[in-house]
């Protein structure tokens, strides 16, 4: 099943498509999956460990590569760890987390603030 | 589905450089990025994946991600996204909660994140409202004129007006539902109101109206004259039959049971026999019942009464009707009984798969019951404060949904 795409992997050694660092990270998951997958407490530790020793970049690598390997229980993982460092945080805090800016228009952006000013209250301070 | 096909872009290459920097990223300032020419992490990610991650986001966060940047914007809106959150159920049933008396403004809770927002639903005036609601719609009857009814989604804030047919307008009593198509995403409104017969306190007058959003049209399928009975104001539709409690007109003295069930099949086109026939009397004796739609069950949440002093309320319990026969899920434990401090016989309870509310009309507190896990929780604590001993707070229960609309 997952395991078919990760054997292809190691059999074609002109992959560029995972880099060593990455695959060292997501291989070990299914079994670290399987081990603590009863174990909510134990998967919160871990995504907590993830967000803090891993940055952004790595993070969106991390997906990528479960993408590619089709290993959708990591995918759904690490998805979930991105969601989680930027739900109820600031419109700014994810523009930085994801290295984007703003390009709406003058106006535009206060327009849609207003509509879903409810949707604005009470975010984490950067 | 979409989200299946693993996706794969030479564009990795490109940011191999990178693997092994483990500064956290609250020490990075804005100049290190620039300086290292670290790529945006959006630029690389596939659109597909974007969306993965924001449809993990509770609804406030997937409203402010729609003004991050244009693009954010434009996959939030889109028709895929907007197909496939649905499916990523990751969203619970939210409360609104409101003072009596002025219903339009009022707090939800979105218990994934155990927060209240301030939120004001558009409906005319501040008259007061039968309630309903179905998968993201939530349905508005003017308990005043009758002679109005809005359909809308209190998050998108987009509403429609229905109007009502004459010979719904006059009644003594009514009851409001709404079920909504998930695949078409047509609604029906269902209402069973109660007329008094001239003369005669035990005789009422029931009839069923039935509104269908896609042809844009009434039915008024069943009247029925009810010995010894009349219709209230709690009602669901679920699994196409539309469920009603009824309310027994006998005096004080009558020992038989106060409350029951009648059913009505919303696809039956033909007269399949009396309302009557249908008769489910309910597990005990009740001071209230609420009827909700939970995953398809029919659920009841109830005041357990005792029979021969009406008015007491002993306990709440919940049952779930497999078949013709309520089974027993839970009864609310004693020190949450006592933690809404009075509690009235009457109270409002609503919800949606596997969460249940209940409130006091007392008292702005809201407690929570998991079908699956069968616990019991308290809400945070609402931001409304009573601001005089004999007001009164109500609320209803509803999906949040962002991609339906009436």
């Amino acid at each position: 099943m997952k395991f078919c795409t990760v054997k292809q992997y190691f059999d074609d050694e002109n992959n560029n498509n995972v880099t060593n660092g990455i695959a060292t990270t997501v291989i070990p998951l299914p079994n670290k999956h399987l081990k603590i997958k009863a174990n909510n407490k134990e998967m919160e530790q871990y995504e907590q460990e993830l967000l803090r020793n891993v940055m952004p970049q790595e993070l969106t690598k991390l997906i990528l590569a479960a993408n590619y390997l089709n290993f959708k229980e990591a995918l759904d993982f690490f998805c979930r760890t991105v969601a989680n460092a930027i739900q109820n945080k600031s419109v700014d805090y994810v523009r930085k987390f994801f290295g984007l800016e703003s390009d709406f228009e003058p106006g535009e952006e206060e327009k849609l603030c207003k509509e879903f000013a409810w949707s604005f209250e009470g975010v984490d301070e950067d | 589905m979409e989200w299946e096909t693993p996706w794969v872009d030479d564009k990795v290459i490109v940011i191999k450089g990178e693997a092994g920097i483990s500064a956290s990223y609250s020490e990075l300032s804005d100049e290190d990025v620039k300086e290292n020419n670290i790529i945006s992490i959006e630029s690389v990610l596939p659109d597909e994946l974007l969306e993965r991650i924001l449809a993990y986001l509770p609804i406030a966060s997937i409203f402010r991600a729609s003004s991050v940047c244009k693009k954010w914007n434009e996959i939030v809106h889109s028709h895929r996204f907007l197909q496939n959150i649905s499916s990523i159920s990751s969203q619970k049933p939210w409360y609104f909660m409101f003072p009596s008396a002025d219903d339009s403004i009022g707090f939800a809770y979105d218990p994934m994140i155990r927060k209240w927002y301030s939120i004001e639903l558009r409906c005319d005036g501040t008259s007061r409202w039968f309630i309903a609601s179905s998968c993201g719609l939530v349905c508005f009857m003017d308990q005043n004129t009758r002679s109005q009814l809005y359909v809308c989604n209190p998050i998108t804030n987009i509403s429609e007006k229905v109007e009502m047919p004459r010979c719904s307008r006059e009644f003594d009593y009514s009851g409001l539902a709404i079920s909504v198509d998930r695949s078409s995403r047509n609604y029906t409104v269902a209402i069973v109101i109660s007329k008094d017969t001239p003369d005669d306190f035990v005789q009422w007058i029931l009839s069923i109206h039935i509104y269908c959003s896609e042809a844009m049209m009434w039915l008024s399928p069943v009247t029925e004259t009810l010995t010894g009975w009349r219709g209230g104001d709690s009602c669901v539709v679920c699994d196409g039959v539309f469920y009603f409690l009824i309310y027994s007109t006998r005096g004080l003295g009558f020992r038989g049971n106060r409350h029951g069930l009648l059913s009505y099949n919303l696809s039956s086109r033909s007269s399949s026999g009396m309302l009557i026939d249908s008769f489910i009397p309910v597990p005990c004796p009740l001071t209230c019942g609420r009827l909700m739609n939970l995953k398809n069950k029919l659920v009841l949440v109830g005041g357990i009464g005792k029979q021969d002093q009406p008015g007491i309320i002993k306990g709440i319990g919940i049952w779930i009707l497999k078949e013709r026969d309520w089974e027993e899920v839970a009864r609310m434990p004693h020190k949450y009984f006592q933690g809404f401090g009075e509690f009235d016989d009457v109270f409002a309870s609503s919800g949606f798969d596997d969460l249940i509310y209940i409130q006091s009309y007392g008292a702005p507190c809201l407690l929570m019951f998991d079908m699956k896990m069968r616990e019991w929780k308290w809400s945070q604590k609402c931001p409304i404060l009573k601001r005089f001993p004999l007001q009164l707070f109500t609320g209803f229960s509803f999906e949040p949904r962002i991609d339906i609309s009436p």
